[in-house]
């Protein structure tokens, strides 16, 4: 596919296909999809689990520990 | 995690859950302590206590901490000696392996997964970002 790159594009131009703005969409298209992508978050249950802090904080950390 | 704890207070809410590596002698034991203290009031006291004696965790140094923490010893050492709260470490454990966990420290700040003893500044950024949401 890589080899016949050259090949492909050649055609293309050939056929008047702008290869800046096909570039410019797919870099477009590229950062709009990473802009939007969400940071993963996990639902962990809390209950019956001892905690430290505000009960009803903003923000939950919870910590899998190993004391040893 | 601590400095954090420090510096937010009561503005963070820090869930302690159990991970004790199977092949580690003191890592069960010490979180059967810290359900102890956790079943008389005084789990953040024992937490902090084990945390800095850390490795020295075998059953006679827990004991001693437990003293230090305000604990009645006797029922400590029955809580401890009778795996009291196993039910709680299983479960903790069991949730461990659903979520692919393989290393200790790992936390979730507001869901969000952080692996291991990663830098102050760090968590500090991304509990900030929390905070503004």
């Amino acid at each position: 596919m890589l080899l016949r790159a050259p090949a492909v594009m050649d055609k293309m131009r050939e056929k008047g296909v702008d290869m800046k703005k096909i570039l410019i969409v797919i870099l477009v298209c590229l950062f709009a999809a990473s802009a939007s992508a969400d940071v993963k978050r996990y639902t962990i249950p809390v209950d019956g689990s001892p905690f430290m802090g505000g009960e009803n904080a903003k923000v939950t950390i919870v910590e899998f520990i190993d004391y040893q | 995690m601590e400095k954090i704890e420090k510096e937010y207070g009561d503005r963070v809410k820090v869930v302690i859950k159990f991970y004790p590596y199977k092949y580690r002698d003191y890592a069960r034991i010490s979180s059967e302590a810290a359900l102890a203290a956790y079943d008389q009031g005084r789990f953040e006291q024992m937490h902090r206590i084990m945390l800095k004696n850390s490795p020295r965790l075998d059953r006679a140094s827990l004991i001693s901490y437990a003293g230090s923490a305000g604990l009645d010893v006797a029922k400590f050492t029955r809580s401890i000696d009778s795996k009291k709260n196993d039910r709680t470490i299983e479960r903790d454990i069991k949730l461990a392996v659903s979520l692919d966990l393989y290393n200790t420290p790992t936390f979730f700040i507001n869901g969000r997964k952080v692996i291991g003893n990663v830098p102050y500044e760090y968590l500090k950024r991304i509990v900030a970002e929390e905070m503004q949401k």
